[in-house]
């Protein structure tokens, strides 16, 4: 995350699930806790991320960054980031 | 890609202590495969095994006349092993979302049994897991390859997600697909899985109420979405893409027809999105023979589940002519239903 600047837009959206609707809300790296940063900077910089047969109805994460997106399902969130996703839901579901 | 399963002892080596371990050890094999992935029951079933063996493990499977139902509650963690709240025969726990759960198992038990003929998601009384309180403020519900999860909701946008029992129909169904076809959970496979669990979680909640294809709702997730979201339900089989238009959800993106088809990378290539095509598919063909659409339309769908020609990355076009095949093979070539199943395809543009 050390090349982006904190004030940088990134989207997060959560796709899938039962319900299969799309919430949506962005952020900054400015907002990210250290070990946050780390595990998305580790995110990008990993060749091709390890995806496993997804099970039915999980959830699958996008972050789009200006360098890229990262996906990531839910099977496979890597635990520094439950935080952030659990931040950002709440902050997409407000009306 | 066939669903991830997880396992201490790989299944090829418990297959292999069935087939060569002494009495004890075949029996604790048998009864682990038994408890586990129907797939491998299945599997061991065409490795051709002597009957003493085969019998062996039907007696250690469920019995034919009842489910046989465990509710874990996991006490708002990830823990899938939480604590025991309801036992088969027990009595209600007094916690909603588990006599749901509990309720709901039953009532997709029921809808195979009777109707199919099939016992449990093995056809061979597989123990039915349901866990409840999966994390917090959880909006979903999920099929791990072994039990069904649910969770509460998170209050705003969605209830617990044991409210609707086609919720619950859906999810066990994801089993039963996953024992007898191994879809890909990818593109169009994807889709028909989610269609696959869609109409059969309908038909769950219509054997229940006793109701006909014409006075059924044919919506999923209803009563799932909290009073202030715009929507009746998450998906709607008889009008893909209708379901809710909500500030914050957006618009159900569901297609009805194959022109407006969507190409894309998320949801697994749109595996929610694209199902409304075959979902509206079933409602037709349901609609045009009337009456009960588990007896005609349902035999039809769970036949087409059995056909081993399918394979796991079949496409819309390869799953139709099963249905087609499989009406024709119950009913006649001439028959109403064949010529009700051949015109819902057509009619959602999907060409035999």
């Amino acid at each position: 995350m050390a090349d982006l600047p904190p004030d940088a837009p990134i989207t997060f959206e959560r796709h899938g699930g039962f319900a299969g609707v799309v919430l949506r809300t962005t952020f900054t790296p400015s907002e990210l806790t250290e070990p946050e940063a780390e595990a998305i900077a580790a995110q990008q910089e990993a060749a091709r991320p390890h995806h496993r047969a997804p099970q039915p109805d999980r959830f699958e994460y996008h972050l789009d960054l200006p360098t890229g997106r990262i996906v990531l399902h839910e099977e496979d969130l890597p635990e520094p980031l439950r935080p952030l996703v659990t931040r950002l839901l709440e902050r997409a579901r407000q009306r | 890609m066939m669903p991830q399963r997880c396992s201490f002892v790989p299944p090829p080596l418990l297959e292999e202590i069935a087939r060569r371990g002494d009495d004890a050890q075949r029996d604790a094999a048998l009864r682990t495969l038994a408890l586990d992935q129907t797939v491998r029951t299945a599997r061991l079933h065409n490795l051709g095994l002597a009957s003493p063996m085969i019998d062996a493990l039907r007696s250690v499977v469920g019995p034919k006349d009842h489910p046989n139902r465990t509710i874990r509650d996991a006490e708002n963690t990830r823990d899938l092993d939480g604590p025991i709240v309801r036992r088969e025969g027990g009595k209600a726990s007094g916690d909603e979302a588990a006599d749901e759960a509990y309720d709901g198992l039953g009532a997709t038990w029921e809808l195979f049994a009777r109707v199919y003929d099939r016992n449990s998601i093995d056809d061979h009384g597989l123990p039915l897991e349901g866990v409840v309180h999966f994390e917090r403020d959880y909006d979903n519900a999920f099929w791990d390859g072994q039990r069904m999860v649910f969770g509460d909701g998170d209050g705003t946008l969605f209830n617990r997600f044991t409210i609707a029992v086609e919720v619950i129909g859906h999810e066990l169904a994801h089993g039963v697909t996953g024992a007898e076809l191994g879809l890909e959970y990818l593109g169009e496979a994807g889709a028909i899985n989610e269609s696959i669990s869609d109409v059969f979680g309908s038909l769950v909640k219509q054997y229940l109420n006793n109701e006909t294809a014409e006075k059924a709702d044919w919506l999923i997730g209803a009563g799932l979405l909290r009073p202030s979201v715009h929507g009746v339900a998450l998906r709607s089989m008889k009008a893909p893409g209708t379901a809710y238009d909500d500030p914050v959800l957006g618009k159900d993106p569901q297609p009805a027809h194959m022109d407006d088809f969507v190409k894309t990378t998320a949801d697994n290539g749109g595996v929610h999105i694209n199902s409304g095509i075959p979902n509206r598919a079933f409602y037709l063909a349901a609609t045009a023979l009337g009456g009960h659409a588990w007896e005609r339309a349902g035999q039809i769908w769970y036949d087409t589940l059995l056909d081993p020609k399918l394979r796991p990355g079949t496409k819309f076009v390869s799953f139709a002519r099963s249905t087609v095949r499989s009406a024709t093979r119950r009913f006649g070539a001439d028959s109403d239903e064949a010529g009700a199943v051949e015109g819902a395809w057509d009619q959602v543009g999907v060409k035999i």
